[in-house]
């Protein structure tokens, strides 16, 4: 009998930063010391050999390196990994390969490297082209920076980079958010992620809040900084295709197009989340003992996180597929699913294309752009 | 044998100890082993544990041997711990011979106590004073003692000091209630006489009552009647509780135990009625009997509206425990279908409500509770309306009247003035004022009871740092000015929301009701805007600006479980949420937006 090889998405987390920033609540550690990289890499590289022994008749489509700040890695860790992957998985030819960059860590000798280990995307921490604003979120590059890396691009004719951006930074206009939409345009990306500043009650800047040390923007002031970034974007030839996310055609990010529409991935490295057949892992989050116990040959402590019902996968399914402004197809959902999603969750849809935050048309179920920023209004209805 | 029977209740003011000392008792007297010893073991339902007051009485019976050598049979009658019930207790009195005082002694006397030592005074029943929690550090048993003399006449000298927690005193306590208590009077060969101090129901027996035999005596077999009805039932079981049900052949006069006569209801045990024999029957049933009459009534409605038949079948089942219990199927514009319910006090309400919610597995709204008001029209008829939803035209007015009460309240002189601005707020008359102590005060006021279930006693309890205490009993009606006022919601009138309201404070209270329902109602896709008015006139306005952000914008692979969550969270929200219209109102809006003190 043959098998159809399952594709996954490989995501190797780098939690490693320089400096914290002060509004992230991701798991990293100020700490950037070669040896320790080092040895982490060893240790995702045991990993990654471990799962190749486990795992079988899977093709690899795309590999993402995020973090923290993976630019951070030296170009033997990036190709050591990279190499390992391949040797132990059919990696698609074509494969899209991503590194997330902190434009203050890399210069053109450690470009070319990136380049020369396969790396084809690079998608950078730009986050503002304002250095006071970058000095607010306690960013450790400048301006400056960023204008330095997008120039490298240039030379070295790489189309395919993304910038990050982040819009409702304290004390941040409608008027500076819009100029830092159009420098980011002018840099010529292939892809935009702006993202609205949320912050986890955990953040050094939620509680810089709370005692009114800074003043967030307010909600209509970010609901407007929205509007204008779809506006601005769609009109500079960039397609909006996630809540968040904008490409020119063809330059969508491939692999995040695996979480939004359900598909399997696998993530190594510590605290990294895997999923594979409707299940979720997260492996150990510590460091030191994920380090530790894979360099030692011993099994690495991963705890399971969900072991979804059918219902919870087509919740699952439908909550990230609106993510994507394409939406969901129902005839697709309900072939792959056997169930009849307009009657299970009719009442849900009714209710939010009759509040105008959905809409349905040739068998595809969207949000209405008025949907994108009350989304969870949405799909709050859609949870199992 | 009747000699050597004590028939006893004991009166505290919650929190005094009460639960506390009955333990220690059945402890001492091997009622119970420290085995089988659970604390509190008197209080049954969870929800009086979770409470800490006590609803449902259960007597238990001790044994005892006192000093003078010979045995004794003690008989302890619980009594429910809230103003709600105070014709419970009055009934578990009249059951009693004697009763135990138990004041704090770092509190002294609270509303509470002295309302029910009264009730035993009028009873006749010998009164045993004593000043529990010595073994606390701010104690202070001699001044509580001297402020029980002063109060209530009770010879300090006679007041037994006691800590129930270390079981400090308490053979002393024995020794008094088997000394100073007399025994029951009552003749075994006169006709049968038996209160009903309590019943429940049992899904095998049917309706158990607790009772204490006053004269004759009653045995198994035996065809009884209820007083109060003239129905007649066959005794299946009786039985004593030691503290488990124990059947025994017969019950004597002065004895206190249980009965089952395959009674199918409650409602057929009312607590109070004489029971007595078809054979001998006793000429007149013995006083003190009443109907429990509802006084606060609200509108219970399931949040799923399928779930009306479950409701209506929860509803049966409770009321077979509980006869006071009051329901009638009614509709809402905005609800749905529901229940018109009655209630003994805000207490019953909310146990009721919540063991609907528990035990039953229903998600319900309340609306504000309403008391009875009675309307004379202009031509001279009467109706009594607890509905606002069924206030009649104005122009057919001709004049409303609303229950009042007679409150008793205990605080400390430091509090006397914020506690009359408190009544004097509530559209209270003041009656008088007393001192206890040098520093510790009685404040009478004539309140309407309407205003005393709002939001009155969490005022009282902020204003006074928790330190007052409140009983109060319903005097009668008296004329007010009263007018209906009406919530809308984007210019609907929402008719669960409407409320009664004095004319003086209808501004106050309806600029108060729209703030805390601004407040209340999340943001919605539109702007809401929320209004209050007499009739067409309107009185207050505020708007729920629309939301405009509700968004994750971040969600990638790492973080779709955390995610989740929180839209699950949401999702649970939500299910709180009743749908009226387009609007979402959180389902607590209902009940609590009278609340005005509670939530500033
Ligand atoms: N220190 C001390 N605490 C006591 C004593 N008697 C009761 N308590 C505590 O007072 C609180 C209320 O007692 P409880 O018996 O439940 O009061 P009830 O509401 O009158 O039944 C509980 O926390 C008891 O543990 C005592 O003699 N000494
Ligand atoms: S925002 Fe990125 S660079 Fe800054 S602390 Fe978080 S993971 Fe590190």
């Amino acid at each position: 009998m043959v098998i159809e090889a399952k594709p996954v998405g490989v995501y190797i987390h780098i939690p490693f930063c320089k400096n914290k920033c002060i509004y992230c609540d991701f798991y990293s550690v100020n700490n950037s010391d070669e040896h320790l990289l080092n040895d982490y890499c060893q240790a995702v590289i045991c990993e990654i050999r471990a799962a190749s022994e486990q795992l079988h008749n899977i093709l690899v489509t795309t590999i993402f390196f995020g973090g923290g700040t993976p630019s951070l890695l030296n170009s033997r860790n990036i190709k050591g990994i990279l190499d390992t992957i391949k040797d132990s998985f059919p990696v698609l030819p074509t494969a899209e390969i991503t590194v997330e960059a902190n434009p203050a860590t890399i210069d053109a000798p450690k470009m070319d490297q990136y380049l020369e280990a396969g790396v084809n995307r690079f998608s950078v921490g730009a986050q503002s082209f304002s250095d006071q604003e970058l000095s607010v979120l306690g960013r450790i590059h400048k301006a400056d920076d960023i204008l330095r890396i997008v120039e490298l691009f240039h030379k070295k004719k790489i189309k395919n980079f993304n910038l990050d951006l982040i819009y409702g930074i304290p004390g941040q206009s409608i008027k500076r958010w819009e100029a830092n939409l159009t420098k980011a345009i002018d840099c010529i990306p292939a892809h935009i992620s702006a993202y609205l500043l949320q912050l986890g009650s955990e953040t050094v800047m939620a509680r810089m809040a709370a005692q009114n040390i800074i003043e967030l923007c307010d909600e209509n002031t970010e609901a407007e900084m929205y509007e204008r970034t779809i506006d601005l974007l769609s009109g500079c030839g960039f397609r909006h295709y996630e809540l968040s996310n904008f490409s020119r055609p063809e330059f969508k990010c491939q692999h995040n197009l695996i979480y939004w529409r359900g598909e399997n991935y696998l993530g190594f490295g510590a605290g990294a989340v895997s999923y594979i057949d409707n299940r979720r892992f997260i492996n150990q989050p510590d460091l030191v003992d994920y380090i530790k116990n894979l360099t030692s040959g011993k099994k690495q402590a991963v705890e399971e996180l969900e072991n979804m019902t059918m219902k919870e996968q087509v919740s699952d399914t439908i909550i990230l597929g609106l993510r994507l402004c394409e939406g969901i197809n129902i005839n697709e959902l309900n072939q792959r699913y056997s169930i009849n999603i307009e009657k299970e969750y009719g009442k849900a849809i009714d209710n939010n294309i009759q509040k105008g935050l959905l809409n349905y048309k040739n068998g595809q179920l969207f949000l209405t752009r008025r949907g994108y920023f009350l989304s969870n209004e949405v799909l709050c209805h859609f949870i199992a | 044998m009747q000699n050597n029977i004590r028939n006893f209740s004991i009166i505290a003011h919650i929190d005094h100890g009460k639960s506390t000392l009955a333990d220690r008792l059945l402890q001492i007297t091997g009622a119970l082993s420290d085995r089988e010893m659970k604390e509190q073991f008197l209080d049954k339902m969870d929800l009086e544990r979770e409470k800490g007051i006590t609803i449902k009485l259960q007597p238990v019976r001790l044994n005892y041997q006192a000093k003078d050598g010979q045995n004794y049979i003690i008989n302890l009658i619980d009594t429910p711990g809230h103003v709600d019930f105070s014709y419970e207790v009055s009934r578990s009195l009249a059951a009693c011979e004697g009763a135990l005082l138990v004041v704090d002694a770092t509190q002294g006397i609270e509303a509470q106590t002295l309302a029910n030592v009264y009730m035993a005074m009028d009873l006749n029943l010998e009164i045993i004073g004593v000043v529990n929690k010595i073994d606390l550090p701010g104690a202070e048993p001699d001044t509580v003692k001297e402020e029980m003399e002063n109060v209530l006449g009770i010879d300090k000298n006679d007041i037994i000091p006691i800590s129930a927690k270390l079981g400090v005193g308490i053979d002393q306590v024995l020794e008094a209630i088997v000394n100073n208590i007399p025994p029951p009077a009552g003749d075994d060969d006169a006709p049968l006489q038996a209160l009903i101090f309590d019943s429940y129901f049992d899904p095998y027996k049917g309706a158990i009552c607790y009772i204490r035999v006053k004269s004759g005596q009653i045995v198994k077999g035996q065809m009884i009647k209820m007083m109060s009805s003239g129905k007649e039932f066959e005794v299946s079981d009786i039985g004593i509780l030691s503290p488990y049900m124990t059947e025994v052949e017969s019950l004597k006069s002065g004895e206190v135990g249980f009965l089952a006569a395959g009674i199918k209801n409650v409602i057929d045990t009312k607590v109070g009625d004489t029971i007595t024999g078809t054979a001998h029957p006793a000429q007149n049933p013995l006083s003190g009997y009443q109907e429990v009459k509802p006084v606060v009534f609200c509108g219970l409605y399931p949040l799923e509206n399928n779930d009306f038949e479950r409701l209506r079948e929860a509803l049966e089942k409770l009321k077979l425990n509980d006869a006071s219990l009051l329901y009638e199927p009614e509709t809402s514009d905005a609800l749905g279908f529901g229940f018109r319910c009655g209630f003994l006090g805000l207490l019953h309400l909310e146990i009721i409500k919540e063991r609907l919610e528990r035990e039953y597995n229903l998600s319900l709204l309340a609306t504000a509770p309403s008391v009875i008001y009675k309307i004379i029209l202009t031509d001279d008829s009467e109706v009594l309306v607890q509905n606002p939803n069924h206030w009649p035209a104005p122009q057919k007015i001709d004049r409303v009247l609303e229950p009042f009460v007679k409150a008793v309240i205990m605080v400390p002189n430091d509090y006397v003035g914020t506690v009359m601005e408190l009544c004097q707020e509530k559209r209270g008359q003041f009656l008088t004022l007393e001192y206890l102590t040098t520093h510790r005060v009685m404040v009478n006021y004539k309140l309407p009871l309407s205003e005393i279930l709002y939001d009155f006693f969490d005022g009282l309890k902020s204003r006074t740092r928790g330190y007052a205490s409140l009983d109060y009993e319903i005097s009668g009606y008296e004329v007010s000015d009263l007018v209906k006022m009406d919530i809308m919601l984007n210019g609907e009138i929402v008719d669960a929301l409407s409320y009664i309201v004095h004319k003086e404070k209808a501004v106050y209270r309806a600029r108060a009701v729209v703030e805390r329902l601004r407040k209340i109602i999340p943001r919605q896709m539109y702007e809401v805007v929320v209004q209050a008015g007499i009739g067409s006139r309107i009185i207050a306005r505020e708007s729920v600006k629309a939301l405009r952000k509700d968004v994750l914008a971040k969600c990638y692979g790492g973080d779709i479980t955390r995610k989740k969550k929180l839209l699950e969270k949401q999702k649970e929200g939500k299910k709180r949420m009743k749908q009226i219209g387009h609007i979402e109102v959180p389902k607590e809006a209902f009940m609590t937006v009278l609340n005005i003190e509670a939530n500033d």
